[in-house]
């Protein structure tokens, strides 16, 4: 019995297989994840395998039919899913209630539970393998059961599942058949149909891994078809029994041919190759397969169809057949002509800059970020005096240069590392020719991530240059002393719109206005009303016959002009000028003197007037030749009278000369009585108060002992302000002698002093090195003694005094200046400094006289210099003087 | 010649009382002559006029010498003392209230030994008259006479 259920179930099983590899075969390309449309075919197809297999039953008891539906819809839900299931149970069952019989129930049941089950597996399956990123509910969505990887064993324990359910739904029948059913089947069912479940399932298994390949390989394959394409790679293989070659589309388009216009013969690649490469190309192939080289791989040129040659690298390697042997040459063709180019034009530019920097003159250095010589022209080179070997690959200090040099220039070198921008240094070197002017540029050079890889140096002799500019300087400067000190007037005008272009400052003693306030203005304001418009004229037929050439170059023309001053009279000049072209805009300008002729025209205008008197008196006289005088008479009286008037003028100019030196004689025997005999009271007072202290203190009470120190310093105070007072009227009656002074040691003799007389005091004083000026040494001394004892008194009250001397330039001029960090003052009282007995600080603060700085003052005034103060209230006070033209 | 006199040309009387205390307070004790002006300095030196009679006159051992003086002026007398050959060598030290380049470069031409200007400061100026009493009467020697 059990022998026949077996071999029904076997019958059946096979029935099953045989459809599933009929539909396999046949049925539509099935790939996971299909449209929801296509499943439903494949739902009609499973179904019609279904009732296909149902026909060909094992009928274990009339209305009891054993089959492998449960098989068939199991799988279908494990790898179709949902649709395809549905509707093959869907076909199945209503089939199977049409053949009606006693289990029919059962029959439903067991097509519902596989299908379910099914389903459900495979729904599990996407849960598990998605469990890991989201939920089931979305993973069931989107994820792939993967049933290609499902193994065998799985599928067995489905299958075991499936017919474990299929069994139990016998209950569906009345217990006693059940029970029937059970004890004949249950073996059979659980032996025969799990198997039959996991050979089905491998079967589809396989056929999906099988898929899954040809798509992957599909893919690869149009990827590498891809890639070939887009990196332009030909391919050619040679046949190396027969010689044979044969070359891709690539291969052929690379050297511009199509397809079928090229042989595909090797004499056709070696009549491409360029002659001067074949040689070493073949050479090498045959060394590969020769086995000589381990691989094989050449550059070399190939003719295009245009005629040029295009670069190729060429790669290939050897196929062996199974015995060994080397039967063909696959390689491959890159072109690389563009690479190729760009390796030859930047070592053409490469050469052309290094030519460059090696044939300039100017010394050429490349550095690293650690300020290292990368690079050195010739001309660098030889400018240090060092071989490539002394300095390259070493920094400035290594390759034996000064500290202080080599601090200057890593510095700039680091700051262009750092900033990325270019710098520029000019500074002097003594070298074996001297003292050497550089122009030092240094510029960054970027990597491709525009960050500063090199910093190149270029550095330019600038000593022709610099000596011209120098000796330029002096001459203009020289040019400038002499216009500005001589009393005449140099000026140059422009011709065209008539203004001045420079006036010497010599102007404003002739016309009370300044240069600054002539220049902006036109020469009508430098003209009275009258005659301007006619010497304006004078000037443009100048103009128009120097252009000519009608008036030579060097003609000068020489005018009397009558010019306004600012205070509204007016001042008689004689100008003479010239015409030229300035070479630095071509226009024409006139440069002139003019010169103060006041005193001559009033002399003249005295003659004029005497003669127009002598006239009318001749006139008179010769009107009245009947009368009794003679004209030789009358003139005479006249001449008389003239010689009156000038012996008259002699005497008042002699007596005035005499009351001045009699004045400055009786100032000078006051200075010498206040010197001396104002004193001596003064001694008087302070002796006897003090001998009084001395030898009757005891018949003194404390007040008056206090009144004879109070007389006492008075008199002290009154003998510094006579002390004060004769050295301010020294400075103007002494002699002023012009020679080198040394400020610099008359400074530090000064504050020696000053440390000496007040050692418990901590001042610094920094005194600028080598001030020498032209001025007269004594006042200057006085000068510097009144202005740092200044300094001193008024630093007396901070605890880190610092006095400074020192010198700036500005405009051309040196200024001097003493500065200290004292109490300073307020700069609304500074115009009172310079007067006399003028003082800023009471005696019991700061004691003194108020005199110094207008000994001072007169002291640089009589150099022809200026002084001026700058300070502030508590920050400290500066002096800043000039010498004039010292 | 035991007793080292010093001879003061001093016309102000202030000056001249503020001297001798100052002397006092120096504890220069040696004897001190003084004459007012600079015709009675000559006198003095040379034996004439008001000391014509004296007979013993005793050569200073140094002489302190205004210039501001009357009749004679200072620098007179110090160029005539130079003149001399009996008087030539006597240190004579300029004790002025001038403070004029000129006078002091004059003195020393003329052969002044020393130019000391006198301080306001009385202290200062007792202090000058101790450092020169203690030079001048001490420490130098001055030249041995012939006689």
């Amino acid at each position: 019995m059990n022998a026949g259920v077996i071999l029904g179930l076997v019958h059946n099983a096979t029935l099953l297989i045989a459809m599933a590899i009929i539909f396999d075969v046949t049925a539509l390309r099935w790939h996971t994840g299909q449209a929801s449309f296509r499943q439903v075919p494949l739902g009609l197809i499973l179904g019609a395998i279904g009732v296909a297999i149902m026909l060909t039953p094992w009928e274990f008891a009339p209305g009891i039919i054993l089959d492998t539906r449960s098989v068939l819809l199991g799988i279908s839900g494990l790898f179709f899913g949902l649709v395809p299931t549905a509707i093959a149970m869907a076909i199945t069952a209503v089939f199977r209630i049409s053949q009606g019989g006693a289990a029919t129930l059962m029959g439903v049941s067991v097509i519902l539970a596989a299908g379910s089950i099914g389903i459900a597996w495979r729904h599990l399956r996407t849960c598990a393998r998605a469990s890991g990123a989201g939920t089931c509910a979305r993973a069931s969505g989107a994820g792939r059961p993967a049933l290609d990887k499902t193994s065998w064993r799985e599928i067995y324990l489905f299958g075991l599942v499936i017919h474990f359910v299929m069994l139990l739904m016998a209950f569906t029948l009345p217990w006693a058949t059940a029970l029937q059913v059970l004890s004949t089947i249950s073996l059979p069912v659980l032996l025969i149909y799990p198997v039959e479940t996991a050979l089905l399932g491998a079967l589809l298994t396989n056929r999906l891994r099988r898929e899954r390949t040809t798509h992957d390989l599909r893919e690869s394959e149009a990827r590498l078809r891809l890639a070939v394409g887009a990196a332009n790679i030909g391919f050619f293989v040679r046949d190396l029994l027969t010689d044979q070659e044969t070359y891709s589309l690539e291969w052929k388009k690379q050297i511009g041919y199509k397809d079928d216009e090229i042989r595909d013969a090797i004499e056709e690649w070696k009549s491409r190759v360029h002659p001067d490469d074949l040689a070493g190309v073949l050479a090498r192939e045959n060394a590969y397969i020769q086995g000589q080289r381990s691989d094989y791989e050449a550059e070399y040129r190939l003719r295009h169809k245009d005629g040029s040659y295009r670069w190729i690298l060429a790669r290939g390697f050897l196929q062996y057949n199974a015995t060994g042997q080397a039967v063909q040459l696959l390689g491959c063709h890159i072109d690389v002509t563009r690479q190729k180019q760009n390796e030859l034009a930047i070592l053409t530019s490469e050469r052309r800059f290094r030519g460059l920097a090696e044939s300039s003159q100017d010394t050429i250095m490349v550095y690293d970020r650690e300020c290292r010589h990368v690079y050195g022209n010739p001309a660098g080179l030889r400018g240090a005096g060092l071989s490539e070997a002394e300095i390259i690959g070493k920094t400035h200090r290594e390759a034996g240069f000064s500290e202080e040099l080599s601090v200057m220039w890593e510095t700039d070198i680091r700051q262009v590392f750092a900033e990325g921008s270019s710098t520029r240094r000019l500074f002097e070197l003594t070298s074996a020719e001297g003292l050497v002017f550089l122009d030092w540029r240094l510029s960054p050079v970027f990597d491709e991530n525009g960050n500063v890889e090199l910093v190149l140096g270029i550095s330019r002799d600038i000593t022709a240059l610099k000596q011209a500019e120098m000796a330029l300087q002096k001459s203009e400067e020289q040019y400038r002393v002499l216009t500005e000190s001589i009393k005449d007037v140099v000026w140059i005008l422009d011709a065209e719109t008539l203004h001045f272009r420079y006036i010497s400052p010599s102007v404003e003693r002739l016309r009370g206005y300044t240069p600054e306030e002539i220049l902006p203005k036109s020469i009508d304001h430098s003209l009275i009303e009258q005659g301007s418009e006619q010497l304006i004229g004078e000037i443009r037929i100048r103009v128009a016959d120097f252009l000519s050439g009608k008036a030579p170059a060097d003609r000068f023309y020489s005018e009397e002009v009558e010019q306004p001053c600012k205070d509204g009279s007016t001042v008689w000049t004689e100008a003479v000028t010239n015409y030229y072209i300035n070479p630095e805009n071509g226009r024409v300008e006139v440069r002139g003197v003019t010169r103060d002729i006041s005193e001559r025209k009033r002399a003249e205008d005295k003659v004029q007037a005497a003669q127009i008197e002598l006239q009318r008196l001749l006139a008179a006289a010769d009107q009245s030749r009947w009368a009794l005088l003679s004209v030789a008479e009358d003139q005479k009286r006249a001449e008389e009278q003239i010689r009156k008037l000038n012996a008259e003028l002699e005497e008042r100019v002699h007596d005035r000369t005499a009351q001045l030196v009699a004045a400055n004689q009786e100032l000078e025997a006051f200075a010498y009585s206040v010197s001396h005999d104002l004193r001596a009271p003064l001694r008087a007072m302070d002796g006897f108060s003090a001998a009084l202290l001395s030898s009757y203190s005891d018949q003194l009470d404390e007040q008056g002992r206090h009144y004879l120190v109070r007389i006492q310093e008075a008199s002290r105070r009154m003998g510094q302000l006579i002390n004060d007072l004769l050295s301010l009227s020294r400075v103007t009656r002494t002699e002023f002698v012009r020679q080198r002074v040394d400020l610099s040691a008359m400074a530090a003799e000064i504050s020696g002093a000053l440390q000496l007389q007040e050692p418990q005091r901590q001042v610094k004083f920094d005194i600028m090195p080598d001030l020498i000026v032209q001025g007269d040494l004594h006042l200057l001394r006085i000068v510097l003694e009144n202005l740092i004892n200044n300094a001193f008194k008024f630093t007396s009250k901070c605890e880190w005094a610092t006095i400074q001397v020192g010198m700036m330039n500005r405009a051309e001029e040196s200024i001097y200046f003493i500065r200290d960090n004292g109490v300073g003052f307020d700069m609304a009282y500074a115009g009172k400094l310079f007067a006399p007995f003028q003082r800023l600080h009471a005696m019991h603060e700061f004691p003194g006289t108020g005199i110094g700085l207008a000994t001072v003052q007169r002291i640089i005034r009589r150099h022809g210099g200026r002084i001026w103060p700058e300070a502030e209230l508590n920050q400290g006070a500066t002096f800043y003087f000039t010498l004039g033209g010292a | 010649m035991d007793e080292k006199i010093i001879l003061l040309v001093e016309d102000n009387p202030d000056d001249e009382e503020l001297t001798m205390i100052a002397l006092k307070e120096s504890n220069i004790l040696n004897d001190v002559v003084v004459t007012h002006d600079g015709a009675e300095a000559m006198d003095y030196l040379s034996g004439t006029g008001k000391f014509a009679g004296n007979d013993l006159i005793r050569m200073p051992q140094i002489i302190l010498l205004d210039l501001n003086l009357p009749k004679l002026g200072g620098l007179e007398v110090l160029e005539r003392l130079r003149a001399n050959p009996r008087t030539q060598f006597i240190p004579v030290i300029v004790l002025t209230s001038s403070n004029e380049e000129e006078d002091n470069l004059a003195s020393y031409r003329l052969g002044a030994n020393s130019f000391v200007r006198k301080p306001v400061e009385f202290h200062r100026f007792v202090d000058a008259i101790r450092q020169l009493g203690i030079y001048w009467l001490l420490v130098n020697e001055n030249p041995h006479h012939p006689w």
